[in-house]
Formats: C-alpha cells, sequence, structure tokens
C-alpha cells in the first residue's frame, strides 16, 4: 500500500527544502522562513503547523530571554520527516518521469562520447 | 507761507507719479483681466503679506498662536462638512481645508523637516500600533490551543532584530494580516476536522461501512414501497443496487483519502465455527 504524504504543494515543497537546507549552527524561525521560501506568513504558519501535526517538523524556543523582542521558536526537522520528505521527493520525482517520459540529461562526456 | 524744503516737492511728485502709475495700470488690468482677478491678485498679496508678518514674530506669540488655531479649526470644520454638501461643493471645500492647514503651517513657520519628520514618526507609530493590533486579534482568532503562536508572531512582526534587519511599517502591516489570514486557514482547518470526524469514524471499520449500506439500503426500499409498494421495488431494485455501490465506493474512497487503515480482522475462535 503506498506511504500518505500530504500533498506536495509548491510552497509546501519549499518550506520543506528551507528547513533541510539549515543547518543546526543556523537555526530557522518564522521569519528567517518567509524570507527563505519568499513566502507569506499566512502561508508558512499553517504549513508549519500541518508538518508538526505529522512529525515532520519539532519546534523548539529560543534559550534564554533575549532584550529588545520576544523569544523566536526554531523549526527543524525531524528524522521521520527527513526521511519522508526524502521518499515523498523520490516518489514524486519517479512520477513525473514515468508521466513526462523524461530523464535524467546523461553527463557531458557520454555526450561527446557518441558523437 | 513758508518755505518748504526742496525735497518735500521732489516726494509729493513721486507719490503723485506712483499713484497714477498705479491707476494706469489698474485701468489697464481691469481692461485686460478684469476685477474678479484683481480681487484675487490683492487677496492672495495681502494673504502673503500677513503670513510673512507673522512669520516674522516668535512662535510662541499670541497672535501666531491664535491664528494658526483659528486656520487649522477652519480647516477641520471645512472638511467636516465635506459629507453633508452637496458634490459639487465638495472639490472647494477640500480646497480652501488644505490652504487653511497649510496657511496654518506656515504662520507657525514650522521648518520642513521638522513637518516631515513628525509625519513619518506619526505613520510609523500607528503602523506600528496597527500592526500590533491586527497581530493580537491573529492570536485571538487562532484559539487558546495556539496562544503561544502570539508570542512567536509578535516576535516574527519585529523582523530579523540581532541580524540588524528592521521592517518598514507597510511590510509589517502585511505580515500581520498574513497572520490574520494564518488564522483564518488554522480555525477552517480546525472546522474541516470536525466535521470530518464522523466520517472518519464510520470508515474506520469494515462493519459499521456494511451496516451503513443495510441502513441506506433499507430506507431507499422502504421509501420505494411506501410510494408505489412492493412493485416498484421490484422494478427499481437494479438502481438500488447501483446506489449501495456508489455509497460503498464513496465510504471506501473517503478511507483512502483520508489514510485511514481499518485494524486487522481477529481470527474466529473454535468454539464461534461450531
Amino acid at each position: 500500500m503506498p506511504k500518505k504524504w500530504p500533498r506536495l504543494t509548491q510552497p509546501l515543497r519549499a518550506v520543506l527544502e528551507a528547513l533541510a537546507a539549515a543547518s543546526a549552527d543556523e537555526p530557522v524561525y518564522g521569519f528567517r522562513l518567509c524570507d527563505l521560501t519568499d513566502l507569506g506568513s499566512g502561508t508558512v504558519y499553517p504549513i508549519l503547523e500541518r508538518l508538526a501535526e505529522l512529525g515532520w517538523v519539532d519546534s523548539t524556543w529560543e534559550q534564554g530571554q533575549p532584550s529588545g523582542r520576544p523569544r523566536r521558536r526554531y523549526y527543524r526537522l525531524t528524522g521521520l520527516g527527513r526521511t519522508e520528505w526524502a521518499e515523498a521527493r523520490a516518489a514524486r520525482e519517479a512520477r513525473r518521469r514515468r508521466w513526462t517520459g523524461l530523464v535524467p540529461s546523461p553527463p557531458a562526456d557520454d555526450v561527446r562520447g557518441l558523437s | 507761507m513758508s518755505l518748504r524744503a526742496p525735497g518735500h516737492s521732489y516726494r509729493v511728485v513721486a507719490i503723485l507719479a506712483v499713484v497714477s502709475a498705479g491707476a494706469w495700470a489698474l485701468n489697464l488690468a481691469v481692461d485686460k483681466v478684469g476685477f474678479v482677478a484683481i480681487w484675487w491678485i490683492l487677496a492672495a498679496t495681502s494673504a502673503f503679506g500677513t503670513i510673512s508678518f507673522l512669520r516674522e514674530l516668535p512662535p510662541r506669540a499670541p497672535l501666531v498662536q491664535y491664528t494658526s488655531r483659528l486656520l487649522l479649526a477652519t480647516a477641520a470644520v471645512v472638511l467636516g462638512f465635506g459629507p453633508v454638501v452637496p458634490s459639487g461643493w465638495r472639490l472647494p471645500l477640500i480646497v480652501i481645508s488644505v490652504a487653511s492647514a497649510v496657511t496654518a503651517l506656515l504662520v507657525r513657520n514650522v521648518p520642513l523637516r521638522d513637518l516631515v519628520d513628525s509625519v513619518r514618526s506619526g505613520v510609523r507609530g500607528g503602523g506600528d500600533l496597527l500592526s500590533k493590533w491586527v497581530t493580537g486579534l491573529a492570536a485571538r482568532l487562532a484559539g487558546r490551543r495556539r496562544a503561544s503562536d502570539a508570542e512567536v508572531w509578535r516576535a516574527h512582526l519585529l523582523g530579523g532584530i540581532g541580524s540588524g534587519r528592521s521592517l518598514t511599517p507597510w511590510r509589517q502591516l502585511r505580515i500581520a494580516f498574513g497572520f490574520l489570514v494564518a488564522a483564518v486557514r488554522m480555525r477552517w482547518r480546525d472546522v474541516c476536522r470536525q466535521l470530518c470526524r464522523p466520517f472518519d469514524w464510520l470508515v474506520a471499520r469494515d462493519s459499521r461501512i456494511a451496516k451503513l449500506l443495510v441502513l441506506v439500503g433499507f430506507a431507499v426500499v422502504a421509501s420505494l414501497y411506501r410510494v408505489s409498494g412492493w412493485a416498484r421495488v421490484w422494478d427499481d431494485f437494479e438502481q438500488v443496487g447501483v446506489l449501495l455501490g456508489i455509497v460503498s465506493g464513496a465510504a471506501y474512497g473517503w478511507r483512502k483519502l483520508r489514510g485511514i487503515e481499518s485494524p486487522p480482522r481477529e481470527p474466529r475462535r473454535r468454539g464461534e465455527d461450531a
């Protein structure tokens, strides 16, 4: 039975890509996520909530109380989220290849060898 | 008769010459541009003269204070009449109101930079307040379950503070309205989830789907029987079958769509077979 993944819309994929690319040294918070994905706050927060319900995303509060602003909440992909996202992306690519008939272009050396 | 100084005669001649030139110019202007234009020119000149005189006075002088207040009050009152007067009067009222306000500012001798700064700070302050209010509204709309989102959103509204990036009031306002959209979408999701719950419960087990089919089949047969008796039931029997097929397909389709897995069947005990 195929796995049940959320519908991989373009905004969802953008958020997942940004979260997957984030490092532990530079954690991602809401404003930064909006900046990285070029999406509005009205799109990003519902997606984050949906991903948190699926267990794909985990969030932690900023340590300590910063001066001059409220605490931020940092978001990161969980192990489950990383695995599922990789599988969902691979399945999506395979499906697209099957439907469009496109195969990855061969490396440049192989093309030269054919001529 | 006393002799006058020669300078006095020259002055009289000069005054006569100026008056004659003025009369000639007035005559020419009346011929060329008309009396209305003359009155406008005189009014504008006297207004500019008065403004120039008042601007020479210290800003705290009572005359300056009262004149500027009177002009500002006039501007407000005239503008207040805007919605109630006929539409043809609105443009002149707006022009008078704006002119009064500008004159008041000129009389007060407010430096342009201070004026721009005060307007800018007013807009910024108003934008800040509105953004915070909209964010608070969004947090309330999102529900108690998401109470912590209010803090997250307030932090978001301040942008990348710490990384040296601050947001303009307009950007803050756009983000705040984005929170409002997010809150509505989250609540809509909650509502949909609640609405889906009975259907999810119904299709979670095969036995419930079977009972649903029996119930629907019985209801349709009973309604057909009430209309035209058993003959109608036998006539439309295949349609009842089609309907049950559709209901069954919808139930299993819903289960698949929602990713609901039915629990595996328990093996029957030996005693039950006997």
